[in-house]
């Protein structure tokens, strides 16, 4: 068939991510172009984390968010707390939103740390809501309230993983995504080394303009077609993960947990009911047995749910190579809760750089430099947990100490650990609070700060943030529980402990 | 560990007054004044200041904010004019006009409409693309939109001043909060064993030493290239243009010396010649014109002649000329020395962007000021930061000479054959391809900016947006006659700009 105009789209993969980019371009493309899903097998954790661009995504796909949380034993998620990654022991909460408020026209964090350098001061976080919120167990949306003392914060989900990809896939369908199961066998290529077709197991041969790998670290296409990787094996460790659902937790918390252990680090999702349980971890330093042993030993857990899957240790050179898309974010280490993010970034962007005639090679060459920019500014933040750390009690961190951050990483270090500033793309996932929670969380302390940060009296200044602080905890202190918002929006399902 | 407090600067030597260092002593007053920071600013009254970029963009408005200047204030003490746009005249092709609108095509930026006029722009009742600027469609009256009724629609807007009068307006706002003025020339640059300067030597024997030095010392440089030898990058070969004569004249028709009741054009206006181009800026007193021109296709007398035949009124002044050689130095914060102005690069007017470059330079300064140490991260990130400012703009300015189907002059046919810089290749070809625009976060010029030029000079890209086309163009058609119908609208409410500074913030005659 000619590749263009673009007629059909077929999309390879099965889990949320999947049906989210299909989801997307059935809505957006509407009857030009027809979505083909071939549902694969997937192996995903039974939980996902999200991030708080998906409020994007659900106002663009028209999807109601009490009902979606409804069906997807959704419970929200502020943030991750950390445990044990710079030093056993140690903790800290990555928030979504703010941190303080900016002054004399400085970022709140310099003045935060002069009044640090004169003596004590509230920890970081107690200047996030969405950090007080998650120690004091409350949850608020953002209010918008110019009267309230809290910073800015956002929220995003923790969603079941299968009945939020069914939910995207009921949405896919209705705005005319067809779907048929199988697994690809093979691909056809034309002359130009585009990708024809697909052949599946079954022998069946899905034709289509344009192809998009959501497969994870599978890869299907990728591998078939021989993209070539980046290889970040030295930066990212960790290569599996393994997973258990769990029976629910009685605080019902609106964050997840990552703590680090002795060869990678254990999360927690929270769901409605349950949840689920599993690490993240390093196949050169455990094994599956072990690891699964572990896991099963948690409370509540049930044996018969594990799983296990790969990781990606890298990304590939081209994310669009000849007709074919690859969306790989699923199979990044998940401490960021970035998949979705990902996904939906991918396939935002390539609806920006659509095919407008049969090679489309300019709009191919800058959709693979923004999404190249994009994997390495995850990538480094992801690094950071593992190279700002003085764990030296296993051969795992022994190990980190021997390598070396990427090169972009070591450059941001280096602005930060001099006076503070940082360099943050403007589109960042992660934001500058964001780093500089984990920047400060990992204990990474910079020499010094902005001199502009010494407009006002100190005394004045140290008042002034011992109220702001105070401040934050009283208001947060009001707000109600997760379980008690979740039951006024009526989003609770029955049988929730 | 604790970290430390910086060890402070304790004093900043400014060298040059004029736009840029007025505007640096300001800010720098603004932000860091009234403490332990003593700011110098040694100024020659002998030497003469370039009167760069009487025309801006609307970036300007942020630096006047954060100074907590009145606008109209400032508009009075300075002969100053709004600005909505820039009418390019003969750019292209001769014979041919098109406008720069600032603000967004459009009337949101959810639903960006240049696609869908592409695909229907040969359709008669499509309009130019200028039409779907709410800029253009009040300044082609003459007209504005009242600033304070700014808010609720979509207009946005820069201003025409006299550069000395706003540097001499910032002089008494920096002098109020404690900048000294030395007036002495600088005759030496003595530096420190480490490379670094030390302190400036005036001609009359006194010796200023600081912490920090900024160099606003025009064209040459005096400490970031004489003193410190930091290096040139020359841009001759893509914008041939190294020499402007400029000469104020009378507002056509004037009753009062001021400029005429009833008509004054909100935009500058560029119109291409032979050997280079022509700005007309409209201040209140005057009106500021110059030909920008490259020595090797033109004489000076010829450039003087041909500008001198093309004012409104009778000139006001003799012609002068000014020499410069495009680009930028290599670095523009070098040891303890940051360059602002003119001393850190140079970039024709075509765009306006001196003072933009100016207020830029001083906010990543301000972002990033360092302590005593001078760290080298910090510098590193500086310099990375200022200098992709100078490269985007530079690659838009060279974006309008490139693309013309001019074959009557030799400039024109060299600038359309020349090798573009690559950054600017890949931006034209994805534009090309696609009619995409690629978007820079750097880059003060946003898509709207780059389609107006880019379309305004009828490139025209070889593909339609898939997403656009697949739609009826009887759908596209309609929902772009909405768009222009509510837009007028719109621009109901616009007064006659020389009615709306007359009210506000008329000046006094010259």
């Amino acid at each position: 068939m000619p590749a263009f105009p673009i007629r059909v789209i077929a999309i390879v993969g099965g889990g949320a991510s999947a049906w989210m980019a299909a989801a997307t371009l059935s809505r957006v493309l509407g009857a030009s172009c027809a979505v083909r899903v071939i549902e694969t097998s997937i192996e995903e954790p039974p939980a996902i984390a999200s991030m708080p661009s998906l409020h994007r995504l659900f106002r663009l796909l028209g999807i109601d968010e009490v009902a979606l949380m409804r069906a997807t034993a959704a419970t929200y998620r502020i943030g991750v707390e950390h445990r044990d990654w710079a030093m056993i022991g140690d903790r800290y909460f990555q928030g979504f939103g703010a941190v303080g408020a900016p002054l004399l026209s400085v970022p709140f964090h310099h003045h935060w740390l002069r009044a640090n350098a004169a003596g004590d001061c509230a920890s970081f976080e107690e200047f996030s809501a969405a950090a007080m919120m998650a120690r004091l167990g409350r949850f608020s949306p953002p209010q918008r309230d110019p009267h309230s003392i809290l910073p800015a914060h956002s929220y995003a989900w923790h969603f079941d993983a299968r009945a939020l990809a069914a939910s995207f896939r009921a949405a896919a369908l209705r705005s005319g995504a067809t779907t048929l199961t199988g697994e690809v066998a093979a691909i056809e290529l034309g002359s130009r080394g585009d990708i024809d077709a697909l052949r599946l197991v079954d022998g069946a041969r899905i034709e289509a303009g344009l192809f998009v790998d959501c497969s994870g670290a599978r890869a299907t296409l990728a591998g078939l077609l021989g993209a070539t990787y980046e290889d970040w094996s030295e930066c990212l460790p960790c290569d599996r993960v393994s997973w258990i659902q769990c029976a629910g937790a009685q605080a019902l918390p609106p964050y997840s947990e990552a703590f680090a252990t002795a060869h990678g680090w254990r999360f927690g999702i929270p769901l409605q009911i349950g949840g689920a349980r599993g690490e993240v971890w390093s196949s050169d330093h455990a094994d599956e047995d072990s690891v699964t042993a572990g896991l099963a030993a948690l409370p509540g857990a049930d044996a018969s749910s594990s799983g296990t899957a790969r990781l990606l240790r890298g990304r590939p050179k081209e994310f669009w190579l000849h007709n074919c898309v690859l969306l790989p974010g699923d199979a990044l280490d998940p401490l960021e809760g970035s998949a979705l993010h990902l996904a939906q970034s991918g396939v935002t962007r390539l609806l920006a750089h659509f095919p407008v005639n049969e090679s489309s090679a300019p709009d191919r060459a800058e959709y693979n430099r923004l999404t190249t920019e994009e994997y390495d500014r995850v990538r480094d933040l992801l690094a950071l947990h593992y190279h700002a750390t003085s764990r030296d009690d296993s051969p795992f961190w022994r190990r980190r100490r021997d390598t070396r951050p990427p090169v972009s990483l070591a450059n941001r270090l280096a602005l930060f650990s001099d006076s503070a500033r940082l360099a943050i793309a403007e589109d960042d996932h992660c934001g500058q609070d964001g780093w500089l929670s984990v920047l400060f969380g990992q204990r990474v302390m910079p020499r010094s700060f902005d001199p502009l940060a010494e407009g006002a009296p100190l005394d004045s200044l140290q008042r002034s943030l011992g109220a702001f602080a105070a401040g934050i905890r009283d208001a947060v202190g009001k707000l109600p529980t997760q379980r008690e918002f979740l039951e006024r929006r009526g989003v609770a399902v029955g049988g929730m402990t | 560990m604790k970290p430390q407090p910086p060890d402070r600067i304790r004093s900043i030597v400014i060298v040059g007054g004029g736009t840029a260092g007025w505007m640096t002593a300001a800010a720098l007053a603004h932000r860091i004044g009234d403490r332990s920071c003593a700011i110098t600013v040694v100024e020659s009254s002998e030497i003469g200041t370039v009167g760069v970029g009487e025309a801006t963009i609307p970036t300007i408005r942020h630096f006047n904010e954060m100074l907590g200047l009145d606008e109209r204030e400032f508009l009075r003490a300075t002969q100053g004019t709004l600005k909505l746009g820039i009418e390019f005249h003969d750019w292209g092709r001769v014979g041919h006009r098109y406008m720069h609108p600032f603000g967004i095509p459009g009337l949101d930026m959810e639903s960006p409409v240049h696609q869908r006029w592409l695909s229907v722009r040969a359709q008669p009742d499509a309009g130019a693309f200028e039409d779907y600027f709410l800029n253009f469609i009040v300044a082609k009256r003459d007209r504005v939109l009242p600033p304070a009724n700014n808010s609720g629609t979509f207009t946005t807007y820069a201003y025409h001043f006299d550069a000395g009068l706003y540097a001499a307006f910032l002089r008494r706002n920096a002098e109020a909060r404690g900048v000294v003025r030395v007036d002495g020339k600088v005759v030496n640059v003595e530096l420190r064993d480490d490379g670094f300067i030390a302190a400036v030597h005036l001609a009359d024997g006194r010796r200023f030493e600081a912490d920090l030095f900024v160099d606003c010392s025009g064209f040459r440089g005096l400490l970031i290239e004489e003193a410190l030898k930091t290096g040139y990058e020359d841009w001759t070969h893509w914008l041939p243009c190294d020499r402007a004569v400029a000469v104020p004249c009378a507002h056509a028709d004037v009753i009062s010396s001021n400029y005429r009741e009833g008509a004054l054009t909100p935009y500058t206006r560029s119109t291409a010649r032979a050997a280079g181009w022509q700005w007309r800026i409209p201040l209140q007193h005057r009106i500021g014109n110059g030909y920008v021109y490259a020595s090797r296709f033109i004489s000076d007398d010829e450039a003087a002649a041909t500008l001198l035949a093309n004012l409104d009124g009778p000139a006001r002044a003799d012609p002068r000329v000014l020499k410069f050689v495009t680009g930028r130095r290599r670095k523009i914060w070098s040891r303890n020395c940051v360059a602002i102005g003119l001393s850190a690069g140079f970039l024709e007017p075509l765009e306006s962007t001196s003072i933009h470059l100016i207020q830029k330079s001083i906010s990543y300064l301000l972002e990033l000021f360092p302590d005593r140490r001078f760290s080298t991260a910090l510098r590193d990130e500086f310099n990375r930061r200022a200098l992709a400012e100078y490269d985007h703009i530079r690659d838009f300015v060279v974006l309008h000479y490139h693309v013309n189907t001019r074959d009557d002059a030799p400039l024109w046919r060299h600038c359309r054959e020349m090798r573009i810089p690559e950054s600017l290749a890949y931006r034209l070809d994805f534009f090309r391809n696609s009619g995409r625009v690629l978007r820079y976060p750097a880059d003060p010029f946003a898509a709207p900016n780059w389609l107006a030029v880019l379309l305004g000079q009828e490139v025209w890209p070889a593909n339609g947006d898939p997403l656009v086309t697949r739609h009826d163009p009887e759908k596209l058609r309609a929902e772009l006659a909405e768009i222009r119908a509510k837009l007028a609208r719109l621009a109901e409410s616009a007064s006659p700009h020389s009615e709306y500074l007359g009210r506000h913030c008329r000046a006094d005659p010259e």
